[in-house]
């Protein structure tokens, strides 16, 4: 598995987070739908918070995690990759990320004995998703929401 | 109707003036009946058009009244057409929610159940208008007002949360989950072991800078299986239901338990097994995290600016207080003691 983009940043035009204690929450707020990552994944996720080139994150992972580094590779990238498709991250162009001195550098890991890699995983719900087709929320600027359909009133 | 980009924005601001004019109406022919109440350490006002909304609406806030006479954060101004013969006046935009400007004006309208609701923050003035009373949701009869109220508590970096709380004097727990997770039967079990209560549904989540829970609504549900259980509450029911559980208000009758507020010891995960004991096991914050955001989030239509720091808030409270599954058993009258473990940090 390989992929394109060399960084991918977080798509903070529409999406929500938090992580507490490895377990992240994301809410994509043009959709509704939401989704859980634990462990590595979470560990990931909040590596894309500052831009990293992917290859280093990778090399992250692989150091972090007792596995073999060829199976934790593929396994970051299809990660990346499902993160990428639900649009949740987007590549990064050229030159249009943050001087590398101001990038933090990767934390490094403080216990000697590697945990197990564990597959990360991206959990995804819709339940929200059906309620806000139910119930959309216009966000109306003062040049007016772009409304053009017709009224079920009508 | 076809709503372009540049009248969309006069259009909710008609639809807001245009109720409030209609209200004037409605309120001049059916008189004016107002309830004020103490919500979060602020003063909230009813004012009704006639009286036909005013026992649905006020039963489930009946512990918060107040005669406290200083000016209102907020008022809400509630009409149906039906009772007052004033018709509504018809919306010019389609069905949906509305936030206009960021922070200028709320609106919603549902047009299945005939129900407009308005809140400008800047004029703390908010409009609830139903064709019917008979066209509310069943959920209202245990929270009314609830998008209004939510939208209101934002304004001051307070957060509604789906979860029961109960507690003593020295504080409380939050129970967090979905539906059916044991939640209101934990929250009624507490109650009537004569544990202090702030609702079982839907709180306010403050910061001081230390988590405080505020109640909302004194109302409680309860599946079949759980009035079984506690029959206790049946003189409260009353008779209506909401996804199959029955609505309890619990005052008259429980006003000594209820209590506006109390500092959060811990949050608690119910969730229903199929032992014989129950027992509380430590959850981690993300857990916690994830068990109240969404069905927070699922619960009152925010902005996505809100979602941020609806979520943000939750994020905070799991990271400050301990957290607890609480493993329900067969045997209720276990509950009461597990959760005051918890409240100990005695687990």
């Amino acid at each position: 598995m390989s992929i394109k983009a060399s960084r991918f940043r977080l798509n903070t035009l529409r999406v929500i987070h938090e992580t507490v204690e490895k377990e992240t929450l994301i809410i994509d707020s043009e959709t509704g739908a939401y989704y859980m990552i634990g462990g590595v994944g979470s560990e990931i996720w909040q590596m894309l918070t500052y831009c990293h080139e992917i290859d280093d994150l990778v090399e992250q992972v692989i150091q972090w995690y007792d596995g073999s580094p060829a199976t934790i590779r593929d396994q970051v990238y299809r990660f990346l990759n499902d993160l990428h498709d639900e649009a949740l991250v987007v590549p990064v162009e050229e030159n249009n990320f943050l001087p590398s001195n101001e990038i933090p550098p990767l934390p490094k890991t403080e216990s000697t004995i590697k945990p197990t890699f564990e597959r990360p995983v991206l959990k995804k719900f819709t339940d929200m998703e059906d309620l806000l087709l139910i119930d959309p929320i216009h966000e109306v600027s003062n040049a007016g929401w772009p409304f053009t359909g017709k009224s079920s009133d009508e | 109707m076809r709503v372009s980009p540049t009248t969309c924005r006069p259009a909710l601001l008609d639809t807001f003036c245009n109720l409030l004019q209609q209200y004037h109406v409605a309120e001049k022919k059916g008189g004016r009946i107002e309830k004020t109440y103490a919500i979060a350490g602020r003063i909230v006002r009813l004012r009704f058009a006639g009286t036909e909304l005013v026992t649905f609406t006020t039963r489930a806030l009946e512990h918060l009244e107040t005669h406290e006479s200083s000016h209102p954060d907020l008022t809400i101004c509630l009409c149906d057409s039906q009772s007052t013969g004033i018709s509504m006046p018809a919306p010019p935009i389609p069905p949906g929610v509305y936030n206009l400007g960021g922070n200028e004006l709320y609106i919603t309208i549902r047009s299945q159940k005939q129900w407009i609701e308005g809140f400008s923050p800047r004029f703390h003035l908010a409009v609830s208008w139903i064709a019917d009373q008979k066209y509310y949701p069943p959920y209202a009869h245990a929270a009314p007002l609830r998008t209004i109220l939510s939208w209101w508590l934002k304004q001051y970096g307070l957060n509604g949360l789906h979860a029961a709380a109960i507690g003593t004097k020295t504080g409380g727990v939050l129970l967090g989950g979905a539906g059916r997770s044991g939640k209101s039967t934990t929250a009624l079990a507490c109650l009537n072991a004569g544990f202090l209560y702030l609702g079982d549904d839907f709180c306010i989540l403050d910061f001081d800078p230390s988590p405080r829970v505020y109640s909302l609504y004194n109302s409680g549900k309860l599946s079949d299986d759980s009035r079984t259980w506690l029959p206790q509450f049946e003189s409260n029911a009353t008779g209506m239901k909401d996804d199959g559980k029955m609505i309890y208000h619990l005052c008259p009758g429980r006003e000594q338990q209820m209590v506006e507020s109390l500092p959060i010891r811990a949050v608690l995960l119910p969730n229903v097994t199929k032992k014989q004991c129950t027992r509380l096991k430590p959850a981690s914050g993300g857990e916690a995290l994830n068990v109240l955001a969404p069905t927070t989030l699922k619960l009152v239509a925010l902005p996505a600016g809100s979602l941020k720091s609806a979520l943000g808030a939750i994020a905070k409270l799991v990271r400050q207080v301990p957290c607890y599954h609480l493993e329900l058993g067969e045997d209720l009258t276990e509950i009461p003691h597990a959760v005051s473990l918890a409240l100990r940090g005695d687990v």
